[in-house]
């Protein structure tokens, strides 16, 4: 036994180098220099970008979630690296390690310091939810959230129809023409009503960080501001068939003078569609009504005033 | 030969379960008691039964004369032709004896060489031996699946294959993955070691054990005969108007799925029954292997969680052959409905797969390490903490779907504390390599790579769980990467540790270690080469399961498909391992070949049909490495008067008394 | 580099660890028939109230899917008052199928307490099996004419869903109750006050089989209740 007998916690203790020192020097090194590398450096260039201010919160949002992610994987990855080199058995020789069971201090150290991280991102997401009106998700019927109305203009109103396998587009504030293109004025905040005529559908508009489920019978609804000119693209993000892949096209943020201008050529240009297409309204009932693609649905309750009856009365281009 | 995983000393069949069940007998020639082809040619038989009595019952339908498609027919042959591959077996003979109050005959038991593995036995390791070579396969036919669709992934706009393939390809590979796989680890470890770990001679339910076995092949052949018929379109998560909407190749997904979650019930009552009821003596709660209890966590999970699965399938089935309208919203229902019920079986799933690799993680670094499980009582809260919480995020898969937007701080807040319990496994791994004594051998080289992956799949997790990010990056290739990360990353490396370091008890040979250190290093290299760059692709705005992507996102994947490819390599070089070690070199291994305190590791190779030949008394925790005066992990006690016998192999313990 | 010998276990390595081998405390020196016979007993105990989890479960999900349609009331077509069962007939299958089981339930209490004979409680089995698959039979009549279609409502497709789980849920019942029933027939001359043979382990598997399927309708009764509350009160 005499050999054997593993050495005494106390005096491994005096002959064992500080690991706990090293490491936590290591890591500090390590996490001084690649956190704010990965919050600067790379940080601008997370997607999706700054085309809007929903995207512009979710990248924001993803920035400060790879800054924390970055010490964490570092602290993993230093300690595991460490633990490799210095903690072997010799090659073929098999002995015992010190009986260390647990201990107290590292294991509710180590449960203080998850539990408080994910609590601090709890509270971080919420805020960046709520904050960039429901940060481009789609809310369903009854947003919670919505962009607060402070600047004079009244958002405009686009509902996404998605269908297998295309998106159509109405503008609500433009006596509900419907077209196949897809453009937004900048710096006017635009509400996507997204539903869908058969399957379940995603409508993922990329760069302006938005996506919502196209859901038959649903009027699924969400916010954003576009900020910056360009073009994006426009995604289905829920399998619904074989071209599902196939389903996209491309969106265009114009100016607003641009935009009034498109907005007048597109509304001459289908109106005479308009008598074949139902009403606008929440969503529509395929099976029934004699329009082209079913009759419009009222819901059955809803809590926020719709959009739906008055505006498809109204001037064009409000 | 040394693949013959039990012995079989004539006579001791009989007392293999104290149901009363009688000796074996063993009259019939081989090849005409029940066995696999019995069980083929039954199902051809059931099948045709079925599908004429679906005619029969439907032919004049509305719906049936409309589409020219009669999906009752259809699922009544996959019913009736399942039950019949279950009778040909013979699995079917003791429900109907009880019918008749008569003593439930046993399966003839116990032979030598390989014609058990092809039959319906009580035995819980040829069961788990049975399983093992199940999950391989269907693993690999899942993982080929991947292999052409990643092919068509290699060009943005043309195609090798047409959309519809492509999309049958994606949803079998899925449905392969997330249901077949399910029992990877629970089912060949699980069955096979579990009663060896808890000291018991054999698994409580063996029948439900068997049968929980033999529905897999089942599942698996209805599931691939959903190719024959069009496939089915909605991928693994077979969202709602769209597999109400679908052509007939739906159905086999619903059954086979349905027969799947029958088998996971199965195997989870045994197995929680075994381990709450079967443990020897000595074998408490506080020394139970940390495997077995990541074993009876997912084992609770499943029975709470996978029921709901089965009736939401069954809800769709009603919808799609007896026309309800469940998720058809004009018609009252609602396909939020099919959403919430799969989802509430679906996040739970994703736990019923990391749980296990965990434990096997849990169970294998004190062995490598030559030290105690660091926090034992804490690792297993935060196994038993992570099957709680896991029914309460599963709406974090609908934060986009327009439902309940006031729930998603509720759900964030649920999916990232889950996190939690999640991290307490690192927190074992950390503590547990803390001043240890490291072996690198190739299962610790797997659960290294585990713990590198997973790190991965869980950090991305928590971006996954935040709404805002979440905007950009629900339904991306972003998504995919992350559970690929935990379910390849974690699972199959924790699944490959499990079957580099119990080869030896379930074979009696141990795979070469040299093969295998090649097996990981590719593995981990193209693993990682295949799916870090599928984290960019969906970062860089790539929605799932499409063909056709932006032409920006090409050269990444390329890198992704062809690193796939040699992943496929990777996995070739595992199955060559095994073909070199059994076929090949067919050198028997030593009997504890890892020097492991487990308690498995204390019986003889080939293992008795009893496991033990009486009872242990259990003495200490399997993981008291180093600790000075340990005494034998167990004892066998002489029979009643005599005394306590001799205790068993403890190699440890033996070669301090050499050194 | 260290000698890696591995013995099989039956060495004499015992010798070098009295203290604990001594700590093995007599009664650990097992009885390996009372043992199994008690682990299989609790692994009985466990695995039906397992199967009935399982179950409860099941119904839980129809009941969310009760709740959650009617609360969303897609289309209007939640329920229309026309779409009702016949109310009779219902009534009869929910007191023929609750007093069968719950007749079974009290029959076994009965045998367990010893108080009755098994001929007493084999009655009372066979009264339920043959009620039980009358339950059964009225059921599934009464679903092929139904006064509305299953599609029609979203009330219509829950009702037709949970009937055929139901159908389903007595069969099983059914088949539990049957083959105790039998198998107490073919034990009679061992079950019977007089017989040899008590411990037995044919009779301890009798007795887990009779717990279990009492178990179940009692589980079954409690079910059957509740969803004649869903479909006839509540809506």
């Amino acid at each position: 036994m005499s050999g054997s007998t593993p050495p005494s916690p106390t005096h491994a203790t005096a002959a064992q180098p500080r690991h706990a020192l090293r490491i936590f020097l290591v890591w500090l090194v390590l996490s001084a220099i690649a956190t704010p590398l990965v919050y600067l450096v790379l940080g601008p260039h997370l997607p999706p970008g700054g085309m809007s201010d929903s995207a512009a919160s979710q990248q924001f949002d993803m920035k400060v979630l790879t800054a924390i992610a970055t010490p964490v994987v570092l602290f993993i990855w230093t300690y595991f690296g460490y633990a490799l080199i210095f903690f072997r058995s010799q090659r073929g020789v098999i002995e015992d390690g010190p009986p260390i069971r647990g201990n107290r201090v590292f294991q509710a150290g180590w449960l203080g310091i998850t539990t408080a991280l994910v609590l601090f991102l709890f509270g971080f997401g919420t805020y960046e939810l709520i904050h960039p009106a429901g940060a481009g998700a789609g809310e369903g019927p009854n947003p919670i959230w919505s962009p607060v109305s402070s600047s004079s203009t009244k958002p405009l109103e686009v509902q996404v129809i998605a269908q297998q396998w295309q998106f159509t587009y109405r503008y609500l504030n433009a006596g509900g023409f419907e077209t196949t293109q897809l453009y937004l004025p900048v710096d006017r905040p635009v509400v996507f009503h997204v539903t869908s005529l058969d399957v379940i559908h995603g409508f993922w508009a990329y760069q302006l960080g938005v996506k919502a489920d196209a859901n038959p019978g649903v009027d699924n609804v969400a916010f954003t501001t576009p900020t910056q000119l360009g073009r994006f693209e426009v995604r289905c993000s829920e399998l619904c068939g074989i071209w599902h892949g196939a389903m996209y096209n491309n969106g265009y943020v114009v100016s607003a003078g641009a935009f009034s201008q498109w907005l007048t050529k597109e509304q001459q240009r289908h109106a005479p569609d308009l008598p074949l297409l139902p009403p606008a309204a929440p969503y529509y009932n395929p099976g029934a009504g004699g329009g082209f693609y079913g009759s419009g649905q009222e819901p059955n309750a809803t809590a926020t005033p719709s959009p739906f009856p008055s505006s498809v009365t109204s001037p064009a281009g409000s | 030969m040394a693949l013959d995983i039990t012995s079989s000393p004539a006579g001791d069949g009989g007392t293999l379960a104290t149901g009363g069940v009688p000796a074996a007998r063993r009259t019939r020639n081989d090849w005409l008691r029940p066995n696999v082809l019995w069980g083929l040619v039954g199902a051809v038989i059931g099948y045709a039964i079925g599908h004429w009595a679906g005619n029969a019952i439907a032919h004049n339908w509305q719906q049936v004369q409309g589409s020219d498609q009669n999906n009752v027919s259809l699922v009544l042959g996959y019913l009736v032709g399942s039950v019949g591959f279950l009778a040909g077996l013979g699995i079917v003979n003791y429900p109907l004896a009880k019918l008749v109050g008569r003593q439930p005959p046993a399966p003839e038991e116990a032979q030598p060489g390989l014609g058990k593995f092809f039959r319906y036995t009580l035995d819980h390791k040829v069961v788990g031996a049975q399983y093992l070579v199940a999950m391989i396969l269907y693993f690999m036919v899942g993982g080929l699946f991947a292999l052409l669709f990643r092919t068509e992934l290699l060009s943005p706009t043309s195609h090798v294959i047409t959309p519809d393939a492509y999309i049958e390809l994606v949803g079998m590979h899925g449905t392969m993955m997330m249901m077949m796989m399910t029992s990877a680890i629970i089912g060949p470890f699980g069955n096979y070691l579990v009663p060896l770990m808890i000291g018991s001679k054999r698994v409580a339910f063996p029948r439900l054990e068997a049968l929980s076995l033999w529905l897999t092949p089942a599942a698996f052949v209805v599931l691939l005969s959903g190719l024959l018929i069009g496939g089915f379109p909605t991928g693994w998560t077979g969202y709602a108007p769209l597999a109400v909407q679908a052509t007939q190749g739906m159905d086999s997904y619903l059954v086979s799925f349905g027969l799947m979650a029958l088998s996971l019930l199965f195997g989870a009552v045994n197995m929680a029954a075994t381990i709450i009821s079967h443990r020897a003596p000595g074998m408490t709660f506080g020394r139970l292997p940390i495997f077995v209890w990541a074993m009876l966590s997912t084992a609770s999970i499943m029975v709470l969680a996978v029921p709901v699965l089965f009736a939401g399938l069954y809800l769709m089935l009603m919808d799609r052959t007896w026309q309800t309208a469940f998720f058809t919203w004009q018609h009252g229902g609602s396909p939020y409905l099919w959403e919430n019920l799969f989802w509430f079986f679906g996040h739970p799933e994703v736990y019923l797969l990391a749980l296990p690799s965990f434990g096997i993680l849990a169970e294998l670094l004190p062995v490598f390490a030559r030290k105690p499980a660091f926090g034992y009582r804490t690792v297993v809260a935060g196994l038993i903490g992570v099957g709680v919480l896991s029914f309460f995020v599963w709406q974090h898969h609908l934060f986009m779907s327009g439902m309940n937007p006031d729930m998603r701080p509720v759900v964030m807040l649920t999916t990232e504390l889950i996190s939690v319990p999640t991290g307490i496994v690192y927190l074992g791994a950390i503590g547990t390599l803390w001043r240890a004594k490291i072996r690198i051998t190739v299962p610790m080289l797997f659960c290294l790579g585990l713990l590198f992956n997973f790190l991965l799949g869980g950090i991305t997790g928590v971006f996954i769980s935040d709404v805002p990010a979440d905007t950009t990056l629900h339904g991306s290739f972003f998504v995919l990467a992350h559970f690929h990360y935990t379910i390849m990353g974690g699972y199959m490396f924790g699944f490959f540790a499990g079957v580099y370091y119990w080869f030896p008890r379930f074979t009696g040979l141990q795979l070469s270690e040299k093969i295998g250190t090649w097996h990981f290093w590719t593995m981990i290299v193209f693993f990682n080469s295949t799916f870090l760059p599928l984290f960019a692709v969906g970062l860089l705005g790539q929605p799932r399961r499409v063909f056709e992507y932006q032409h920006r996102l090409q050269g990444l994947n390329d890198w992704a498909t062809i690193s796939a490819y040699l992943l496929g390599v990777s996995l070739l070089i595992f199955l060559w391992n095994i073909v070199w070690t059994t076929a090949i070199k067919n050198r028997p291994s030593s009997m504890n070949p890892w020097h492991s305190l487990g308690l498995e590791w204390t019986i003889p190779y080939p293992t008795p049909l009893e496991n033990f030949d009486r009872v242990p008394v259990v003495l200490s925790s399997p993981y008291d490495y180093g600790v000075p005066d340990r005494p034998p992990v167990a004892v066998v006690p002489e029979p009643v008067g005599v005394g306590c016998g001799p205790a068993l192999s403890d190699p440890v313990r033996e070669e301090d008394q050499h050194g | 580099m260290a000698e890696h010998s591995v013995s099989d276990g039956r060495s004499g390595a015992a010798a070098a660890t009295p203290t604990s081998v001594q700590d093995v405390p007599v009664h650990a020196v097992v009885d390996e028939q009372a043992f199994y016979a008690r682990a299989q007993a609790n692994a009985s105990w466990a695995a039906s109230r397992m199967f009935v989890a399982i179950g409860a479960t099941v119904y839980g999900a129809l009941v969310f899917s009760y709740f959650y349609l009617r609360s969303l009331d897609s289309n209007g077509l939640w329920h229309q008052p026309s779409q009702h069962p016949p109310i009779l007939l219902s009534v009869v299958m929910l007191g023929l199928g609750v007093t069968s089981s719950l007749l079974f339930v009290w029959a076994t209490r009965r045998l367990r307490a010893g108080r009755r004979g098994v001929l007493d409680w084999g009655v009372a089995s066979a009264i339920t099996t043959g009620v039980l698959a009358l339950t059964v039979g009225l059921s599934i009549w009464q679903l092929s004419r139904l006064p509305f279609a299953p599609g029609d409502s979203g009330y219509a497709s829950v009702f037709v869903g949970t009937e055929v789980v139901t159908i389903g849920m007595l069969l099983i019942e059914l088949y539990q109750i049957e083959t105790v029933l039998a198998r107490s027939i073919r034990l009679r001359g061992v079950l019977s006050p007089g017989g040899d043979a008590a411990d037995s382990s044919e009779v301890m598997a009798f007795r887990l089989a009779v717990d279990a399927a009492s178990l179940f309708a009692g589980f079954m009764a409690i079910v059957l209740v509740g969803v004649f509350v869903l479909f006839y009160w509540v809506s």
